[in-house]
């Protein structure tokens, strides 16, 4: 019942959260310099009449004021109708589906790639000989310190323009996702290993585990069954660094690797002033954001009840 | 700035162990370097970075210009020498900023009353939810293009970890048994925050932000990277590095170079400020 | 030509200087006498029907109704999905197309076409005289928020279908050039069923045509797919080749970034790109399992233009100094790799009526302190800057703000620092940039404009074109002379060649006098195949690539 009525209050702050970040957002927009109307049809090379102009403003109430717009938003949201992009011409919900997958396919499998790496690289090395652990933790330094797009230039020269082993760009099959997962992979396993490592150290020296060595269980079992427990715990903990890093290093991976993908969608939504499609991915980064913080909540109360955070 | 004054003094005293850990000795002779070259670039090169020659556009490492020239003419070793300063005042200058605003939201939170608390804390929530790249563009967007305004950027996306990580440790502080004890003894409220809270809660965020600065370096360069930082002709490692990628089929170096420095720069200040933060657990080094 | 275009085609979506190249090999330049418009590249052999030529492009339109965009991407889509009333012939003359013959009235007001028989879209649709009537309506309304296609047309008043096979139009004034922009891209022919049935948004994302292929996917930001249009048989005569097209496919893809573009067109994941950056040029060039070709196009050469309505530049003299202490050589051979070709007027070399005898002021940097100094601005501050009542010369050019921002505007700004000229560059977003464009709030903009038309002078440099409250427009310059007004309005109402020729003349002539700005380089297309890729025609009105006729060696 408390936990129940916890998450009730968690996930009413979380609504709370979403709107701050829309209105927070909706106003940011508003307040940068640049006509939208006129960047949604008088860019690159066009010369529109003002009917046209005028047929845009009117069509997406550009020209009512501010607050107006801003409840108009508002009131449309409370109806799931996330609006029609500027650019694009087709709904936002539709605009960022389309491209949603890709950029899902990119964090998963980065995701995966990264914890599997740090789980197996940590599992390996932790209490092992010093120059092991050097050479490891000096090439977890390494990765950390590599910003995403110098390591995806790495990549790219390396594997794909000189190798040719993967194919230059694009979104088709896996392939062409080998590199950018790396790219967004690697740094975050390097961290999450640096961390494991330091937390199954300690946890190999704990009694119980000497215990279970001493009933002659396997050092790999050792290591793999009690490792993996506190492995698990580490990763929730660490959920929301890594769901960050994810987010964070997909735009710049997408915009290397010439992926499309929310990351891309969200870059020139901004520069050309779509707001209702920044808008709606404000919106889909916030709730990946409640949702995460909540799940991590949920699954703190069931490891440990006492777990009460603010 | 205060980052810096923080962070040499303790490196310089901590050179007796320079034997047992040659990683952070090069780092620190490699951030030394760095501050030279932002202070003083003169010393290190006598090539004006803005200097234009259209003759001699894409020469080679070698001769007069030692890590050769780029599309416009520019010798390269000149531009990273004078791009230096601007990677640093990056590093700290945003950290500094975040540091200090992050860490007064979160001291407030971490001493007012819960509603204050939440209200603060939830406001950290909005602007956490909100991606940092998006942030860093529409701030970008209100104030324009360039190094102080891309800086700000940097820093306003810090802001919420410092603010969530000084509450965190502040509530840790005031549970302590010595600063209960402080209290029980009736010291007045706004003491024990002087004088126990504040040291304590504060230690560990300066070994934070020393970590910190190599992120915002590497955050100031993939936002020129991107095309949102520091204007041209200005040099800037960021921006030498996307548009060098234009050019990697003509000349490699252009992207090797930049992208070095970056990564040697985060690299280094990460090394000393794992040192700071190994030293400050008490762990061995 | 808008600025933002500019960037793009800094970018590497433009170069200049060389003939179409029968392959790696590479010709000596243009001349305006030797077009290369309407040549197929990569000839011989016996063509072999299907396969699939994967396309790599530069940036998605995000629409591909070619009336409601203004992408350069149009220039190719066009031939690909659409026909087009008329085609150009190698002299840049209207010949027929879905048009088999034409009337023009003595007045220049009413155009009576005879149509071609047997035509249908890939819908089914009949192509008639209503179809057309419905394309231009389509074209006109607001709600297709038509940015080029519209505007091209927009002297049209109605129409009267004499019968199905006979289309009167009626213009409100003579507009001579109506017939050269029917040939364009961008005013390809949809099927009137497809326009009627759909909302302009709809249109966008499923537009129907009648040409070689036809639209089957489309993707936002990845690509699009088009199959070949059986039964096919009314491609341009002046092209000889009739019947279906050899491919199956086109399959194109979004490629953003120049240096994976190229890399991935080496690699042979792409059999052909749209744009080639320049800087790749050469390497394309030795590549013996590529073909490149570098078109010059109709229209506006890369041009820096002033705004000539606010201080400095409002004072010829400054305007003058300006282009005196630019190094023009020195910049095309910068940007251009050796793939640029100085510009030598305010129209490119190709462009019909081009005057090669206009003389633009060279590089002098003594001639440029001479009108400074003239100009009042003899004072100097602490950096050496010119300065007048206290005021530095300062200028203010805003850019759009890309990763990749062109070397071209350090190179001015670092040569006209040596005459005490400082430039401002500021680098913004394209919302920012449109709005300031439009507002007149600049010094300097810079772009090419790109039409199949002389008339470009008129929408670059006419009264009527400056940008004001009532009309939007492409007079960056915000030039106003009476003089040009009456030649560039009497060209717009004669067909005679030899008038037309000796108006033009005189606009260019007169142009360089007024220096509303200076022509760095002429505008071409670059773009490469791969050499298995056979019989690829230089269009007639754009330079790029014409994929009806090519055939795939297996």
């Amino acid at each position: 019942m408390r936990h129940l009525k916890r998450i009730a209050i968690r996930l009413a702050a979380g609504i709370g959260v979403l709107w701050g970040a829309a209105t927070l957002s909706f106003l940011a927009l508003h307040a940068t310099a640049g006509d939208a109307a006129l960047a949604t049809v008088a860019g690159d090379g066009a010369n529109p009449t003002q009917a046209v102009l005028d047929r845009v403003r009117a069509d997406y109430g550009l020209d009512l004021p501010l607050h107006r717009q801003y409840l108009n938003y508002l009131g449309k949201l409370l109806t799931g109708d996330l609006g029609e992009s500027y650019q694009q011409r087709i709904a936002v919900t539709k605009a960022i589906g389309g491209q949603l997958g890709e950029t899902v396919q990119l964090a998963v499998s980065a995701a995966v790639v990264a914890v599997v790496l740090a789980v197996g690289v940590a599992v390996l090395t932790a209490g092992r000989r010093r120059w092991i652990r050097s050479a490891t933790s000096g090439a977890e330094l390494v990765l950390t310190s590599f910003p995403t797009f110098v390591l995806g230039l790495v990549l790219l020269i390396v594997f794909s323009f000189q190798a040719g082993w993967f194919p230059v760009s694009g979104n088709g099959g896996v392939e062409a996702l080998v590199l950018p997962t790396l790219t967004l992979a690697l740094p975050i396993a390097a961290t999450l290993s640096q961390v494991l490592r330091t937390e199954l150290e300690e946890v190999l020296e704990q009694p119980f585990i000497l215990t279970a060595r001493s009933r002659g269980m396997r050092e790999a079992a050792v290591r793999l069954g009690h490792a993996l427990r506190h492995a698990l715990i580490q990763i929730v903990t660490m959920s929301g660094f890594v769901i960050g890093g994810l987010l964070g290093g997909a735009v710049i991976t997408e915009t290397l690797f010439v992926r499309r993908g929310v990351g891309q969608l969200m870059l020139t939504a901004t520069t050309t002033k779509d707001v209702p499609l920044v808008l709606g991915v404000v919106l889909l980064a916030a709730t990946v954001y409640v949702v995460v913080n909540l799940l991590v909540d949920i699954v703190y109360g069931l490891v440990d009840p006492r777990v009460v955070t603010a | 700035m205060t980052a810096l004054s923080l962070t040499v003094p303790r490196v310089s005293a901590r050179l007796r162990g320079w034997r047992v850990r040659p990683g952070l000795v090069l780092g620190v002779a490699f951030l030394v370097l760095l501050v030279i070259a932002a202070i003083a670039p003169a010393l290190l090169t006598s090539h004006d970075p803005l200097e234009i020659s259209t003759d001699g556009a894409f020469l080679p490492p070698g001769g007069d210009h030692l890590l050769g020239t780029d599309q416009s003419g520019r010798d390269i070793l000149a531009r990273m020498v004078h791009g230096a300063r601007s990677s640093l005042v990056m590093g700290l200058g945003a950290t500094a900023i975040g540091v200090t605003v992050g860490a007064a939201v979160g001291l407030l939170a971490g001493l007012a009353n819960r509603f204050v608390e939440g209200a603060l804390m939830r406001l950290v929530d909005v602007t956490l939810s909100v991606p940092d790249l998006l942030m860093a563009l529409v701030v970008i967007a209100l104030l324009g293009t360039g190094t102080v305004n891309a800086l700000f950027a940097v820093a306003f996306a810090s802001i919420p970890y410092y603010a969530r990580m000084l509450r965190a440790q502040t509530h840790v502080v005031r549970r302590a048994t010595y600063v209960e004890a402080a209290t029980a003894l009736g010291l007045p409220r706004w003491t024990v925050i002087r004088r126990h809270v504040l040291p304590n809660a504060f230690k560990p965020l300066i070994v934070l932000a020393t970590i910190g600065i190599g992120n915002a370096i590497g955050a100031g360069a993939s936002l020129s990277f991107l095309g949102l930082g520091t204007k041209p002709p200005a040099p800037e490692w960021g921006n030498m590095l996307s548009l060098g990628i234009q050019y990697i089929s003509n000349d490699w170096t252009m992207v090797a170079i930049p992208g070095l420095a970056i990564t040697l720069t985060v690299l280094s200040v990460t090394v000393v400020g794992r040192d700071l933060k190994r030293r400050s657990e008490g762990r061995a080094v | 030509m808008s600025i933002r275009k500019s960037t793009s085609l800094l970018a590497g979506v433009a170069a200049l200087g060389l003939l179409a190249a029968c392959n790696s090999g590479g010709t000596g330049p243009a001349t305006a006498d030797a077009r290369p418009a309407g040549t197929a590249l990569n000839v011989g052999g016996k063509p072999v029907a299907g396969g699939t030529l994967n396309l790599s492009m530069s940036a998605d339109p995000l629409c591909l109704d070619p009336h409601a965009i203004s992408s350069d991407v149009e220039q190719i889509f066009g031939r690909i999905l659409t026909d087009n009333l008329v085609y150009l012939d190698k002299d840049g003359n209207p010949a027929p197309w879905l048009a088999e013959r034409w009337e023009v009235s003595a007045d220049q007001k009413t155009y009576t076409f005879h149509l071609r028989k047997g035509v249908t879209f890939s819908d089914g649709a009949v192509f008639d005289a209503q179809a057309v009537v419905t394309n231009f309506e389509h074209m006109l309304d607001p709600a297709t928020r038509s940015p080029l296609a519209g505007p091209y047309i927009a002297p049209y008043q109605d129409s009267r279908i004499l019968d199905p096979q006979t289309l009167e139009v009626h213009l409100k004034q003579p507009y001579t050039p109506f017939l050269d922009v029917l040939a364009q891209g961008w005013l390809g022919l949809l099927s009137p069923k497809a326009i009627k049935e759909s909302t302009p948004a709809q249109l966008c994302e499923k537009p129907v045509g009648s040409g070689p292929f036809v639209l089957t996917g489309y993707t936002k930001n990845q690509g699009a797919t088009f199959t070949k249009r059986k039964g096919y048989d009314w491609a341009p005569p002046l092209l000889g080749a009739t019947g279906e097209a050899h491919l199956d496919g086109i399959n194109v893809s979004w490629v953003g970034q120049d240096a994976v573009r190229f890399n991935s067109l080496a690699s042979g994941q792409y059999q052909a790109t749209g744009y080639v950056p320049a800087q790749n040029a050469a390497a394309v060039k030795t590549d013996p399992k590529l073909v490149y070709s570098n078109v010059n196009r109709i229209g506006l050469p890369y041009t820096i233009e002033f705004n000539t309505t606010r201080a400095p530049f409002d004072d010829l003299k400054v305007r003058q100094a300006f282009v005196a202490a630019v190094n023009r050589d020195a910049i095309v051979k910068t940007v251009g790799f050796g793939e640029r070709q100085l510009a030598t007027s305010f129209v490119d070399r190709v462009t019909k009526y081009y005057d090669p005898t206009v003389k633009l002021p060279g590089f002098d940097v003594q001639r440029a302190n001479d009108l400074l100094d003239q100009a009042g601005w003899t004072a100097r501050d602490a950096d050496g800057y010119r300065t007048k009542d206290g005021k530095p010369l300062l200028v203010q050019w805003p850019v759009g703000q890309t990763a990749t921002v062109s070397p071209i505007f350090d190179l001015i700004q670092a040569q006209v620092k040596a005459v005490g000229i400082k430039v401002n560059v500021e680098l913004i977003p394209p919302a920012q940039l449109t709005t300031r464009r439009y507002a007149g709030d600049y010094d300097l903009s810079a772009g090419v404009w790109h039409t199949n038309t002389p008339d470009v002078l008129y929408i670059k440099y006419a009264t009527f074109s400056i940008p004001r409250k009532e009309q939007l427009g492409q007079n960056t310059s915000h030039l106003s002379d009476p003089q040009l007004d009456a030649w560039l309005d009497q060209a717009r109402q004669t067909s005679d060649k030899k008038v037309l020729a000796d108006l033009y003349s005189k606009v260019q002539q007169r142009l360089a006098e007024l220096t509303p700005g200076f022509p760095v380089y002429d505008n071409s297309v670059l773009w490469a195949f791969s050499a298995k890729l056979h019989n690829v025609v230089v269009d007639t009105s754009h330079g790029t690539p014409y994929f009806g006729h090519a055939w795939l060696e297996k």
